[in-house]
């Protein structure tokens, strides 16, 4: 319902506008035209008051977060990939173009846990795959995903992801998806203080 | 009172204006979203993808964003009409439908890349500006370079403006809203800067802000400070000039030390004193400057 309703506010901001194209007479164009500006003014106003999603009409709450608290334990998901030798990899942070490794993470966070086994193995295969595609890509010299045209030049993620450092000869075999837990403070006097927990495992076919 | 804010409103976005105003802002829209829809080449292969990463999208959500069951060679058709109604745009060919139509598909393709996990919309993905400023455009009537200066100029040019200054003035009140002046603090800013130098990526001037509290305060106090003020650049050209280098200054340091892109920071240049580069045009050219065209100073 929800949706219906915020599909609703952008429809009705096309049909005002959609209108204005057909009135010819300048009175009349003007009273649509304040009709139709007033909309998005009082739209606008109302999704930042509200803090409300009506996207493309958005109250922007970019890093607006209370990040005070001290010595709170973080946790986040992370990806590795694993060579016939059983040794892990960093995975190509375009290997999963169009998505970038934020929005994978993000299903590890919301999907994963509801999805049956069969599911998760389906995912994992498929992101192993692509991260396979992605390391014979690099080796061979091209550009990958979201790269693919325009090169170095393409426009980045929003967040900032780190490049892999190197990809392996041989094929990637498996992916293994970790928990990272870590206390900030205590991670930036000592990097190894991070904690991992395998959440998932899978290996090719 | 009234008679005020009616003559503010006239002179916000009725006052006659050069057209070079909105065929700027159709260029600078067009290629800020189609160097964003050509970084994201496998944006309609999506659909494709398992339906098991799709499974948690409820049915609204897709509706919303009008994603069907089409199968993805429709996408791929879909995402190769939206490039070329970009390029369309951007070269002025047919301007108020390709406008309409890379709207209308930006609508549509945007969310791709968050909806497998967030329902709250692409906001930060870039090309919010860009459908709302591209629709925008497509309802106002097209002016051709060298017309003469109308109201019908003005408008549109201001309305996108003020969404362009939306998306700072909203992410200032956003912040003290939901954390407070608070969110300006030494320790605020300290400990973002912290938590974003995570195990997996490192801003390469993160530390700074933690090592330095002299300087978390000034980002911390100059962020919502531009952020608060940045509104005056649509209705102040003095005001434009100092908000304009500074919000691109904040969106680079924000990559540097936070690692988050803004990928709209081209649009800055909608801000531009298009009225002042339309009298320099046509002076270069041995026209006579146009009188009708006010100064952008409306309070």
């Amino acid at each position: 319902m929800i949706h219906v309703l915020r599909l609703s506010t952008f429809l009705a901001f096309v049909g005002l506008g959609l209108i204005l194209p057909f009135v010819e007479k300048a009175r009349r164009r003007r009273i649509w035209t304040n009709a139709f500006l007033a909309y998005v003014l009082a739209l606008n106003g109302f999704v930042a008051l509200a803090q409300t999603d009506a996207w493309p009409f958005s109250p922007y709450r970019m890093m607006a977060v209370d990040s005070r608290a001290r010595g709170v334990e973080r946790s986040m998901v992370a990806f590795r990939a694993v060579d016939e030798r059983g040794r892990e990899w960093d995975i190509e942070p375009l290997a999963w173009s169009p998505l970038f490794p934020q929005a994978i993470m993000g299903w590890f966070e919301v999907g994963f846990p509801r999805a049956t086994p069969e599911e998760r193995e389906g995912v994992g295969r498929f992101l192993l795959e692509r991260a396979e595609e992605a390391r014979r890509t690099r080796r061979s010299g091209g550009w990958i995903g979201n790269q693919r045209l325009l090169g170095p030049l393409a426009a980045p993620d929003t967040n900032l992801s780190r490049p892999a450092r190197e990809a392996p000869e041989g094929p990637l075999v498996g992916l293994r998806v970790y928990r990272l837990f870590w206390v900030s403070e205590t991670f930036l006097r000592d990097p190894g203080s991070v904690r991992r927990v395998l959440l998932f495992e899978c290996r090719g076919r | 009172l009234t008679a005020g804010l009616r003559g503010a409103w006239e002179q916000l976005f009725f006052r006659s204006a050069a057209p070079l105003g909105p065929i700027g802002a159709r260029t600078l829209l067009c290629a800020n979203a189609l160097w964003i829809v050509l970084s994201r080449p496998d944006l309609a292969d999506l659909p494709g993808w398992p339906p098991e990463l799709w499974a948690r999208v409820p049915p609204g959500l897709r509706c919303r964003y009008f994603i069907l069951p089409v199968g993805t060679a429709i996408e791929q058709v879909a995402y190769g009409a939206l490039c070329l109604a970009l390029v369309a745009g951007l070269l002025g060919l047919v301007p108020r439908l390709s406008c309409f139509v890379a709207a209308s598909l930006l609508y549509h393709f945007a969310p791709f890349e968050e909806i497998l996990t967030t329902s709250t919309g692409p906001y930060l993905g870039g090309l919010t500006l860009p459908v709302l400023g591209l629709f925008i455009l497509s309802f106002a009537r097209t002016p051709a370079l060298g017309s003469e200066p109308s109201p019908e100029h003005r408008w549109p040019l201001a309305l996108v403006q003020m969404l362009l200054a939306f998306r700072y003035l909203f992410a200032g009140v956003a912040k003290l809203t939901l954390t407070g002046p608070g969110w300006m603090s030494v320790e605020n800013v300290e400990a973002t800067a912290l938590l974003l130098m995570t195990y997996e990526t490192r801003p390469p001037w993160g530390h700074w802000l933690v090592d330095h509290p002299a300087l978390a305060l000034a980002a911390g106090v100059g962020t919502v400070a531009l952020e608060l003020s940045f509104i005056g650049a649509v209705f102040s050209r003095r005001a434009a000039w100092v908000v304009m280098p500074a919000a691109l200054a904040l969106d680079l340091l924000a990559f540097q030390t936070l690692g988050v892109a803004f990928l709209n920071a081209p649009l800055l240049l909608l801000l531009l004193d298009w009225d002042g580069i339309d009298a320099w045009w046509r002076a270069r050219r041995g026209r006579e400057p146009r009188p009708a065209v006010s100064g952008s100073r409306v309070l």
